[in-house]
């Protein structure tokens, strides 16, 4: 049975009266999975709870065997988890190069870290804009910058939010490709929104909705799911998150 | 990877370090007494741009540790100078005075996770809290030894008597060291430029040493705090302790300015840590621009020469008889102006810099610089050199040719 990396167990986030996030979740080392579900079903909540950014109101997380419930941003970075934000949130100011040396150096140190700042350049393919201030990046490069820093410290658990946003046909084919790569060294969570997406990974789906998780399959099996279909279609109000 | 240092740094270099190494032989004693303190004071900028300028810090109350390393530079001084006629100890006291002051307040509003538009206040209100403190140590018991704090009137010594005048003055930088037959004091005066230069020397290694500091890891993650301080924490820095130790440098920085200011003038008082000259600082780094290191001192120079020659300057200017009396009001209210109010220039000029260029000064013309090199390196160089050449052969020698 493969290892177990994360465990999330009644995890509770409220926003004033809405219950944003009220989540059971288990992740197999070495998965690739696709989280979805609508607007508001509190993907990005789950995942800023996760990566220390936003503090959970109740439940635990287990991350490598360990309570990381309430930790620090940076004390779960230190422990193998990164974090790809939706929002590209690269740092505007420094090169390209720069920007994935920092997320490299802390792990590997200053020298070390340059080359595997070297070698993601052109694992992301953007090696010839690598001494380019990132605020010159169009959108689908500053993804791939998101990610490659995500995955240049050689985490064993990547979130990756909305990797594929705004990103053309082709753009979003590289990305595929790019996942299943890093997908052999780590874990990969992904949310997302474009199924065409989800069935080039065919990983294993889970489907949030009103901030629980709804269904989880294979895409297959996902897709043959009518009540997944009218959350989406918009009906799904009706339904009843099964327990 | 970028060359650590460009032919334009050195063709800046060059322009800046030339002329300022000649001016003690190229003009009176006051020209170099006059730029140490806008160095002095550009040195205190520095301090604000490394926080701000690359961390995003807004440090309103940098002169806080300012003042605190001249106060303690002065009192350490003062009873030691006698006893063992030199002032190491109270290099030493200023400098952990206003880092350890700097770190228990960068402790207190990083780690307690105080937003970055409160650190501008706390800063401030630390420096105006000093202020009042300093202002009300007046009496007879606000004594250190021999150095008294005196309140509004600054600090001075008591000596051994009150006909002691010699004891008054805090003490100018002193060293005596094992091999010296005598102590040496850096002092600016008819006799000696010492003092000049170890202002100078004070500022070209402390612009030294934080252009290190931003190209290692510490610097790096500052600047990456300064645009994005969750994604560096989700890197795995703690961006705490990287803003702690980037505020406590600074902090010491400033202090060593504070240090220098004390041992220039031989005094400190209260207005140090004043709303007034906390405000200058951030006029200074603003209108030098606060994304390069040498803004501050550009700034300080600029704000100081303004305010000191505009002062002398227009006030003595002759209203010619003939004036009509708009023309007579006008000048005279000009002169009145610029007179009582040195801080409405630095406003009226800072806010004219900032609506013509965003980023101070300095870039734009380090932009120059890089554009016109050849003609720089060819021509303004050999001008400049020439120019001081003929200062100094013609204030020490006499040979003026014009």
């Amino acid at each position: 049975m493969p290892e177990r990396i994360l465990e999330v167990a009644s995890l509770t986030k409220h926003f004033g009266g809405l219950r944003a996030v009220h989540l059971d979740l288990t992740v197999d080392a070495g998965e690739l999975r696709c989280l979805i579900g609508p607007n508001g079903a509190g993907k990005s909540t789950f995942f800023r709870m996760l990566s220390g950014a936003m503090r959970p109101g109740s439940g635990t997380v287990r991350f490598r065997g360990r309570d990381i419930t309430g930790w620090d941003a940076f004390r779960v970075a230190r422990l193998g988890m990164s974090i790809k934000f939706q929002v590209a949130s690269v740092l505007e100011e420094l090169s390209v190069r720069d920007n994935l040396h920092l997320a490299a150096e802390f792990r590997f140190g200053n020298r070390a870290g340059q080359r595997r700042a070297a070698a993601m350049l052109e694992v992301i393919g953007l090696t010839e804009r690598a001494d380019h201030p990132a605020t010159w990046l169009s959108h689908g490069e500053k993804q791939w910058l998101e990610i490659g820093m995500a995955s240049v410290g050689e985490p064993a658990l990547i979130l990756l939010d909305e990797p594929t946003a705004g990103m053309t046909a082709e753009e979003m084919k590289k990305t595929v490709r790019l996942l299943k790569r890093l997908n052999e060294a780590a874990t990969v969570i992904v949310v997302e929104h474009d199924m065409n997406f989800i069935r080039m990974i065919a990983g294993r789906v889970t489907v949030m909705h009103q901030g629980e998780v709804f269904a989880e399959g294979s895409m297959e099996e996902i897709e043959r799911n009518d009540g997944v279909r009218d959350i989406y279609l918009g009906k799904g109000s009706h339904y009843v998150v099964r327990r | 990877m970028r060359r650590v240092w460009s032919s334009t740094e050195t063709l800046a270099a060059l322009l800046l370090l030339l002329p300022l190494l000649a001016v003690p032989w190229a003009f009176k004693p006051y020209a170099a007494n006059v730029l140490a303190v806008y160095m002095i004071y550009g040195i205190l900028a520095l301090s604000l741009t490394l926080i701000w300028g690359y961390a995003g810090i807004m440090s309103f109350g940098q002169t806080a540790f300012f003042g605190i390393g001249a106060y303690a530079y002065g009192a350490i001084g003062l009873n030691w100078i006698n006893r063992t006629q030199q002032t190491h100890a109270a290099l030493v006291g200023g400098l952990v005075a206003a880092a350890l002051l700097a770190a228990v307040v960068g402790y207190f509003m990083f780690y307690g996770r105080i937003s970055d538009v409160y650190a501008s206040i706390i800063t401030l209100a630390l420096t105006l809290v000093l202020f009042a403190f300093a202002v009300s140590t007046g009496g007879d018991e606000w004594v250190i030894g021999v150095a008294r704090f005196g309140g509004f009137n600054g600090m001075f010594g008591q000596g051994e008597s009150s006909q002691n005048i010699a004891n008054f003055q805090i003490p100018p930088v002193t060293v005596w060291l094992p091999g010296m037959a005598e102590p040496f004091q850096f002092k600016i005066n008819r006799e000696s430029a010492a003092g000049y230069f170890l202002v100078l020397g004070a500022s070209v290694l402390v612009y030294v040493v934080v252009r290190w500091l931003l190209r290692v890891r510490l610097g790096r993650v500052a600047i990456g705090i300064r645009e994005n301080e969750a994604r560096v924490a989700s890197l795995g820095y703690d961006t705490r302790f990287y803003k702690f130790a980037l505020f406590t440098i600074a902090g010491a920085i400033a202090g060593l300015a504070g240090i220098l200011f004390a041992a220039w003038g031989r005094f400190v008082n209260p207005d140090r840590f004043g709303l007034g000259f906390a405000s200058s600082t951030v006029v200074y780094v603003l209108l030098g621009g606060r994304t390069s290191l040498l803004g501050g001192f550009v700034g300080a120079a600029i704000i100081g020469y303004l305010t000191s020659y505009l002062a002398e300057i227009v006030p003595f200017a002759t209203i010619p008889g003939d004036a009509t009396p708009w023309m007579r009001f006008l000048m005279e209210a000009g002169r009145r102006i610029v007179r009582e109010a040195p801080l409405l220039v630095q406003g009226a000029v800072l806010v004219g810099i900032v609506l013509a260029l965003e980023d101070g000064v300095t870039p734009p013309l380090s932009r120059l610089l890089t554009r016109y090199r050849r003609w720089a390196w060819w021509v303004l160089l050999p001008v400049v050199v020439l120019y001081f050449a003929h200062r100094v052969a013609c204030l020490q020698a006499d040979w003026c040719l014009f």
